[in-house]
């Protein structure tokens, strides 16, 4: 794909004027010294080159200038990166427990929140890993999409900079999950697709949800990461119940969420973290399985190619100002000559 | 601008023009020159007996008086003659600079032809023969005055080799006045056509180069076809263009030579003392 064939004219009709472009070869601009015999001056190949050489240019210029004219655009399109990475999607529990520390506390003094550990390690994470594109889901009461799948550095960060602020009630992890899937675009279909389920609870998924999920998790390649934050004395994914009678997706949640997920049929790892430390590490460990090779496609907006035919016609106009100005004209009208 | 102040201003003063002719002049006019007739007055050319030139006034006593067998003798006198005079002056375009100096060359031949009773003829030829006057006494003054208010135009010198043939078949002084601007065949022809004569080919130089500065651009125009030229001027060039002036100087030089005829360069003013100089020194 080179850059002409996306070369587009705004204002093609300007390209009437291009026989212009004749003009040096026509006529001359020079001050002229008649001659009396041009026989008389010897044959030199290097002022023979420079005349064409200057009415080059001046071509040259009038060309580049008629182009400049009609509005030369290299059109809007998009140009496909490879880089090692992933297409990350980032779904961050958004309930209110997340605001409260490891140890279910409001933070006090220099205590972190799980939201903050969160936010402070997967900032890390994406700023460490350059070239993944990630997008980003938020859920807690109702799913909320918070930025598309873009390999914008700068957004990504502002988009995970928030997720510490204090959220809402309840954890609605089906909706948050469902949304997930609208941020993975069909475009490159060899990317390594992961996501990220990032939470410190879990929530009872409706049959003909699950089924719907299910069906959505065949659908593509994805790679099923949860990151459990567990708060001290609540259970967590891999707790079995002493009492079979409890093993109930009401009561145990975050079991039932992890069997379910083990039943999906795509790669699933649970991390458990009870504290920054074991987040970190949980973290890391994801950022070591996922080196795959990701391709996408960078937009790029329409840019007006103008200025630099007009700087190309500058140019030429300052070297063929530069021969004017040594230019000489021998006058030879001498004392007593007329005309 | 008037004539005689155009004139002032290329002749270096009112210097009169000498010369003197190599031959015998074969004229019915009585003039300034040797003639080849035999006359009354005059250098001595010989002494013959009476009857063949039965003039008494011209007896010569003492030859006659040494001769044993009794017989007279004349003395015979050259006769002075008068020649005719032409100044051919090359009219094409790439004369317009020299133009002065070719009308100050005509008057100084004329009054020069005016004091020695020569009679006097002028051909101007660019392209075409733009003024022919044979050679005549009659005052020339209104020829100069042609010449004078012609503006050189057209190419080529073929317009003057064909007027150079018509001059005449007398022998004849010729005076050819023109740039030399072109080959050395067509300055070869020239001369061919007047091989008759006493030509003096008289060669106005152009300055133009010694004015070009030593660096720069130049578009240069000929005069006469209208070509042009750019000519990045440069140290190298200058010395190569000097050759080549110089080259093709020996070159005019050698072939006048040649045709019996010893160039004169005139430059940018008109020096009728070494104008006479040369003629005389021929």
């Amino acid at each position: 794909m080179s850059v002409w064939s996306h070369l587009v004219l705004l204002r093609p009709q300007a390209l009437w004027l291009l026989p212009l472009a004749l003009l040096p070869w026509w006529l001359g601009s020079r001050a002229v010294s008649d001659w009396s015999w041009l026989g008389s001056v010897p044959a030199d190949s290097a002022s023979d080159a420079l005349d064409i050489a200057l009415r080059t240019l001046g071509s040259l210029a009038l060309v580049v200038f008629v182009l400049a004219l009609a509005a030369p655009v290299r059109q809007h399109d998009s140009i496909p990166r490879t880089s090692t990475g992933a297409h990350l999607g980032l779904v961050i529990d958004r309930s209110g427990s997340m605001n409260s520390t490891f140890a279910g506390r409001t933070p006090e003094g220099g205590e972190e929140s799980k939201a903050a550990a969160a936010k402070r390690l997967l900032d890390a994470f994406v700023e460490r890993r350059g070239h993944d594109r990630v997008g980003v889901v938020g859920f807690s009461t109702s799913p909320m999409f918070i930025l598309p799948m873009t390999d914008r550095r700068e957004a990504i960060r502002a988009a995970i900079a928030p997720i510490d602020e204090p959220g809402l009630a309840y954890t609605d992890v089906a909706r948050g999950l469902a949304m997930a899937f609208s941020l993975f675009d069909e475009r490159d279909p060899t990317a390594s697709q992961v996501m990220v389920l990032v939470s410190d609870g879990a929530a009872v998924i409706d049959r003909r949800v699950q089924e719907s999920l299910r069906a959505a998790f065949a659908a593509r390649p994805l790679r099923l990461y949860w990151l459990f934050l567990r708060t001290e004395r609540s259970a967590g994914p891999f707790d079995a119940p002493a009492d079979p009678s409890q093993d109930t997706p009401q009561s145990m949640p975050e079991r039932h969420l992890d069997l379910f997920f083990r039943t999906l049929g795509v790669p699933y790892r649970a991390f458990e973290a009870e504290n920054a430390g074991e987040l970190a590490a949980a973290i890391d460990a994801i950022d070591e399985a996922e080196r795959g090779e990701v391709q996408w496609l960078e937009p790029v907006p329409q840019r007006d190619l103008a200025p630099f035919a007009f700087g190309i016609a500058a140019f030429a106009c300052a070297l063929l100002a530069a021969a004017k100005l040594v230019e000489v004209r021998v006058d030879l009208s001498m004392p007593g000559a007329r005309r | 601008m008037t004539s005689s102040s155009a004139q002032a201003a290329v002749t270096s003063d009112d210097a009169v023009l000498a010369y003197a002719l190599r031959w015998r002049v074969r004229s019915p006019m009585p003039g300034a020159h040797r003639g080849a007739d035999a006359g009354a007055l005059g250098h001595l050319r010989q002494i013959v007996p009476f009857d063949r030139s039965p003039d008494p006034r011209r007896i010569d006593l003492r030859a006659s008086l040494r001769d044993p067998f009794g017989g007279l003798h004349v003395r015979e006198f050259e006769q002075r003659a008068a020649a005719a005079v032409h100044v051919l002056v090359d009219a094409s375009a790439s004369m317009r600079p020299a133009w002065p100096r070719a009308c100050a060359l005509a008057r100084l031949v004329v009054t020069a032809a005016r004091t020695l009773c020569d009679a006097f003829g002028l051909v101007v030829a660019g392209g075409s023969v733009l003024h022919e006057r044979p050679a005549r006494h009659a005052n020339a003054d209104g020829d100069l005055d042609a010449l004078d208010t012609t503006l050189p135009s057209g190419r080529g010198i073929d317009a003057l080799v064909g007027a150079a043939q018509r001059v005449g078949r007398r022998r004849s002084l010729v005076f050819v006045v023109s740039d030399f601007a072109f080959g050395l065949e067509e300055a070869a022809r020239l001369l061919e056509a007047l091989a008759a004569h006493d030509t003096v080919p008289l060669r106005l130089l152009d300055p133009a180069q010694d004015l070009m500065p030593r660096h720069g651009l130049a578009e240069l125009r000929d005069r006469e076809d209208g070509r042009r030229r750019l000519v990045w001027l440069r140290p190298a060039l200058h010395a190569r263009w000097r050759e080549a002036r110089e080259a093709q100087s020996r070159a005019l030089h050698a072939i006048s030579a040649a045709h019996g005829a010893a160039m004169l360069d005139v430059g940018a003013r008109v020096d009728a003392e070494a104008l006479s100089a040369h003629l005389l020194g021929r």
